[in-house]
């Protein structure tokens, strides 16, 4: 039964279930982008007196760490069949948010750069053990017709909320506003994660939504070509945006007129536009096939870095807000793909160790990848222009790779005698 | 930026090259700005030529504001925007308007040759501007309905099955189209390129109009109108319901939704070449 079904034909079990993940999907991600990518710079920097570079440096260790928790507890999730147990995934997050908002309520009290360093472990054991118990929730909350719509609301509604509110890039702020969040989303969790509520139990048993839209004519197998390609795509979508945006944030001049702007409606045009891309994501994943989605992104990430170094090369002042609106419009398409992605590639019996490596792989690996790599550019005196320059060769070279690369396997399939 | 903005910017940016010899130029989309020493596209905002100060031209106004408090070396070309002129202006060349706004003040040595093209028209030349279009328009609805009703069916089967589909893909590649052009012509080596690219898509967008207008035709079959000139009276009333819609607020949104429709379902059926089916997600 589809979401729209379920609406007609009042299936509220239903529907409180695809509500439920795009709640704490997207109130997961909204906490990634603003208060762990934003604010941590913020506490390093500004409240605890510690240099950019060692601040960048003590992100790139949560990327790692988060990578390496959430791979041990989605293996462990699948193999102890956690990944089957709807209750048991939704006392995890349980565990993990209440430890969540006990870590965002400290944070701006963090003085030293021990407790920084604390705290960013913590932080990162917390994440990886939320995302592979988040991803694994889609097998039993979400029809698999509509993952790409699905994917599309949690990314709006996490992108929306984010480009515009808070406007202030504090540590106090963003802690504020997860806390206040926060507290209302354990009440809720911790009842239905109780066993008491009847829809949730409903829901429960034997996942409704076992097999994932690649997985129709046989399982992806986690040692797969098919998997791994999936995964390097994805880190190329995460890397060449995380290598160009941690330039372009440390811009005054790119980020205080889009981003950073003081001005609100430049905010809500940002989140307007990443409203559209996820929708039109949306759209594109459930009606072409993936390759599709993955040209746009690569071609979209192209175009708008070659408008930045256009930009930064011929002009002066603030860019025009066409480039953040592309900018925004490529982060929306991945990131979009990136929730439909890995549930689609799994069953139950791999959902844990897939969202895992998908996640863990292509975006925390990309993360430390990119933020060393950012730091090494810097120290070695690499200018803004060379460094959007790299990006944007990255971004085209990936664009190309993409056709190039299903060609070849299509060759490499008929060369076997496969299906013509 | 407006939409209709975008012709103009790259009409302004070939004849600013047409003669070979400008390697750069300066385009100015919002804000205050201040003319250089290059030469200028106004596409937006406000930009002033200071008093005491001399820029060499030719400036090029498609939209927004030029204000000459000094002088201009060459010629000032006005296709949209407005042109102010205070008492100390100077322009060498002409003021060659072809559109816009213009105030003048009577001491500027400012010669100005009108040839207004898209001033304001009145009721009845408006109406006349409309027949024509639409005439031609039916008339190209006609043509290809005959020599190509296969193709033109498909696309009118996949805006009508795929409304979602083809405004998303539409509106996706229109947006991007644009900015890839407009980008292309400040490389002003590849202004050809972004010309033929224009007019392809303002055939892609034409054909997008023909197959909703077959679309509309094909509802003409219980009065007895079919096959072509069902197509043509179906081009004819979407021409019509698309003008009674800029009357009316936000019709200019929804025209532009539908014209993308059309734009969508041309493009995924590959101009109609092949049948656009969903991927297939069981549940």
């Amino acid at each position: 039964m589809t979401t729209l079904d379920a609406l007609r034909e009042r299936d509220w079990a239903t529907l409180l279930g695809v509500g439920l993940f795009v709640a704490l999907a997207a109130g997961g991600y909204y906490y990634n982008v603003t208060f762990v990518q934003l604010g941590l710079i913020d506490l390093g920097v500004r409240v605890v007196g510690m240099s950019r570079g060692a601040v960048s440096v003590a992100m790139a260790g949560l990327a790692l760490a988060t990578l390496a928790v959430a791979i041990v507890t989605g293996v462990a999730m699948d193999r102890r069949g956690v990944s089957r147990d709807l209750y048991a995934k939704l006392r995890i997050l349980l565990g993990v948010t209440v430890l969540q908002t006990a870590l965002t309520a400290v944070a701006p009290f963090v003085a030293s750069e021990l407790a920084f360093y604390a705290w960013v472990a913590c932080c990162s054991v917390t994440i990886g053990v939320g995302v592979p118990a988040t991803f694994g929730l889609a097998v039993d909350l979400v029809p698999v017709p509509d993952r790409g719509y699905v994917a599309a609301l949690v990314t709006a509604g996490a992108f929306f909320v984010a480009a515009v509110y808070p406007l202030e890039w504090t540590i106090g702020s963003f802690s504020r506003v997860m806390v206040a969040a926060f507290v209302p989303a354990l009440l809720v969790l911790g009842v239905l994660a109780s066993g008491r509520v009847p829809l949730i139990d409903e829901l429960a048993g034997e996942p409704r939504h076992a097999v994932g839209r690649f997985c129709r004519s046989e399982p992806v197998r986690t040692w797969s070509l098919a998997f791994w390609a999936l995964v390097v795509l994805m880190f190329g979508a995460y890397f060449v945006d995380s290598l160009g945006f941690l330039r372009i944030v440390e811009t005054e001049s790119l980020v205080l007129s889009s981003w950073g702007s003081p001005d609100l409606g430049i905010h809500v045009f940002i989140g307007v536009v990443h409203v559209l891309g996820a929708f039109a994501a949306g759209v594109l994943y459930a009606n072409f096939s993936r390759r599709a989605l993955f040209l746009w992104v690569f071609g979209l990430f192209a175009f708008t870095h070659l408008l930045y170094t256009f930009f930064v090369r011929t002009a002066e002042g603030a860019p025009p807000l066409l480039m953040p609106g592309f900018y925004a419009l490529a982060v929306s398409f991945y990131t979009t793909l990136n929730f439909a992605l890995w549930p689609d590639v799994s069953t139950p019996e791999t959902v844990g160790t897939h969202a895992a490596l998908g996640v863990g792989v292509a975006g925390w690996l990309a993360t430390f990848l990119s933020t060393s790599l950012a730091l090494y550019f810097e120290e070695s005196g690499v200018g803004l222009l060379s460094h959007l320059n790299l990006v944007n060769a990255l971004a085209l070279l990936l664009f190309a790779g993409v056709p190039v690369a299903v060609y070849l396997h299509r060759v490499a399939r008929y060369a076997r005698g496969g299906p013509t | 930026m407006n939409l209709e903005t975008v012709p103009l910017l790259l009409v302004a940016i070939l004849l600013l090259t047409a003669g070979g010899d400008v390697t750069r130029a300066d385009v100015t989309f919002d804000g205050a700005n201040e003319a250089d020493t290059d030469p200028l596209v106004v596409a937006g905002g406000t930009t002033t030529v200071p008093a005491n100060t001399t820029t060499p031209g030719p400036v090029y106004v498609v939209n927004g504001t030029l204000d000459v408090q000094g002088r201009v070396g060459g010629d000032v070309v006005q296709l949209g925007g407005r042109v102010l002129a205070g008492p100390e202006a100077r322009v060498d060349g002409t003021v060659d308007a072809l559109a816009g706004t213009r105030r003048i003040d009577p001491d500027a040595a400012v010669p100005v040759t009108s040839v207004e093209v898209t001033a304001d028209l009145s009721p009845v030349a408006r109406a006349i501007l409309f027949v024509v279009q639409t005439g031609v328009l039916a008339l190209a609805g006609y043509l290809v309905a005959r020599r190509w009703p296969t193709p033109l069916t498909t696309v009118a089967r996949a805006a009508r099955r795929h409304p979602v589909v083809s405004l998303t893909a539409g509106t996706l590649v229109s947006v991007s189209a644009i900015a890839l052009l407009v980008f292309m012509a400040f490389t002003l080596v590849l202004v050809p390129v972004s010309v033929l690219g224009l007019v392809a898509g303002v055939l892609v967008a034409g054909y997008g109009v023909l197959a909703l207008g077959h679309l509309l035709g094909t509802r003409l079959d219980r009065f007895g109108v079919e096959g072509p000139p069902a197509t043509a009276l179906g081009v004819v009333g979407v021409s019509v319901l698309a003008e009674l819609l800029s009357f009316v607020p936000l019709g200019g949104t929804v025209v532009l939704l539908a014209a993308s429709v059309g734009i969508g379902a041309v493009l995924v059926t590959y101009l109609g070449f092949r049948e656009f089916e969903p991927v297939s997600i069981p549940e």
